[in-house]
């Protein structure tokens, strides 16, 4: 007697919880954080874009290493090498 | 040299067909337009813009019709050539480019194991025993061999050992050292010095984009190594010694290494056509049962890179911290960088000289 192939179960989706009641009240004003304390948000943005300025800074070559790659240009551009045949 | 020229208005081929006294005389001319700053007295003789004060031939040798020296128009300032450092002919002679076609030219002058060359290379036949395997004429300033100094093989081994105190890795054909004249004024220093200098920059490659650690990079360090580098190197060619020798060495190690740049007429001949000049190299090695160094490629791509920084550091340029940053910043807004003749060399020196110049200096308790 054929079988019927067994249709596959599907695993069951992870954390498949209730989605949460629409809340019925408006959003607070989040509160002025309280005094000594700062906005960890702006707080963080601010150490990236200084992270990211100092990488900046990092690559970019002084008068004195720019002028020595113009150099090292100039001495490639003398001793030109590629056969034409 | 000659991978200059043919990259100028003579093609390689037609280059191979000129007769040997247009080449000698187009070196002449080579050697006459040369930088040599007479104007500056600032500027010593050695100096890379002021190498030599040893003249040239007056014109009375043939050059070519083409002449990819001048190009006829008067109106523009004269070419000036700058050659290759003889840290070039080192590396490209240790393939033992020269010996495997010492061989090729032996066979060939000698009877037909390889059986005749065909038409198109009979000319560089002729062209390359007249002016690499026999002493060059009176009077040119590529003849540095004479009854003081007899054998080019010795005389290129006795400058490569007192610029870098190095020897070609390879002896006679015997397989014993090979014997030369040596000296004390040799530079015992370089190989060290140079490695401590790759080892440094590698070292500034690693943290440049570092942000989130401490930077161990010492721009102070690599400019004194530079400057230790730059003054044994012009220790030695004091009063523009040794660049005669210099350009007569790197001439013909380009010309080999131009052969083998393409499947030219020699190459065809032995029916050593390849893709990559290491393995022509390998095939025509095969042909006449010489092995050429394992490493070939390494060498060969080694020999521009650390030639234009070995150049640069005799200017002086790196003796200043603040512009050692160009060894190890990339950038890209030039077609060619410190940084990236850094990285090759690093990488094939590594190799050739079994040397990781990447791993820390280990100091011991």
């Amino acid at each position: 007697m054929d079988k019927k192939p067994e249709t596959p179960v599907s695993p069951a989706t992870p954390s498949a919880r209730p989605a949460p009641p629409a809340s019925t009240t408006p959003s607070p004003t989040p509160a002025p954080p309280p005094p000594g304390s700062q906005d960890v948000t702006a707080l963080l943005l601010d150490v990236l874009r200084n992270v990211n300025r100092e990488v900046t800074t990092t690559l970019e070559l002084g008068p004195a290493a720019k002028a020595a790659v113009e150099r090292f240009n100039a001495i490639s551009a003398d001793l030109f090498v590629r056969p034409a045949i | 040299m000659f991978r200059q020229i043919a990259a100028t208005t003579l093609t390689a081929d037609r280059l191979f067909n000129l007769h040997p006294i247009q080449i000698a005389a187009m070196l002449e001319e080579v050697w006459d337009r040369r930088f040599n700053d007479f104007g500056d007295p600032a500027i010593p003789l050695g100096h890379p813009d002021r190498r030599s004060n040893l003249n040239e031939l007056p014109p009375f040798l043939p050059t070519p019709q083409d002449d990819p020296i001048d190009d006829g128009d008067s109106s523009e300032p004269p070419v000036r050539f700058r050659w290759d450092h003889l840290i070039y002919a080192y590396m490209i002679e240790n393939t033992r480019i020269y010996e495997i076609f010492r061989r090729v030219l032996f066979e060939l002058v000698n009877g037909e194991r390889l059986g005749t060359p065909i038409a198109e290379a009979q000319r560089w036949v002729r062209t390359t025993e007249e002016l690499f395997f026999k002493d060059g004429a009176p009077f040119l300033i590529t003849s540095v061999a004479s009854h003081l100094r007899s054998d080019l093989r010795a005389n290129r081994r006795n400058a490569y050992h007192r610029m870098f105190n190095m020897d070609l890795n390879h002896g006679g054909e015997d397989g014993k050292p090979y014997p030369y004249v040596r000296t004390e004024s040799a530079n015992g220093d370089f190989v060290a010095t140079f490695e401590e200098f790759l080892r440094e920059v590698w070292i500034g490659m690693t943290y440049v984009t570092a942000s989130a650690s401490s930077n161990p990079t010492d721009p102070a360090k690599i400019a004194s190594l530079a400057e230790k580098l730059h003054d044994m190197l012009r220790s030695r060619r004091q009063n523009g010694n040794l660049s005669r020798e210099e350009f007569a060495f790197v001439s013909a190690m380009s010309w080999f290494h131009l052969t083998l740049e393409f499947d030219s007429p020699i190459v065809r001949s032995l029916r050593a056509e390849a893709t990559g000049t290491d393995q022509r190299l390998f095939k025509v090695a095969e042909r006449v049962k010489l092995p050429a160094h394992g490493l070939a490629k390494h060498f060969f791509e080694i020999a521009d890179p650390i030639s234009r920084i070995l150049i640069q550091i005799e200017f002086g340029d790196y003796n200043d911290p603040a512009a050692v940053p160009a060894l190890f910043t990339p950038d890209t807004t030039v077609a060619e960088s410190p940084e990236t003749a850094m990285r090759e060399i690093i990488m094939n020196w590594t190799a050739i000289r079994g040397v990781d110049v990447k791993s820390r200096k280990v100091t011991p308790a």
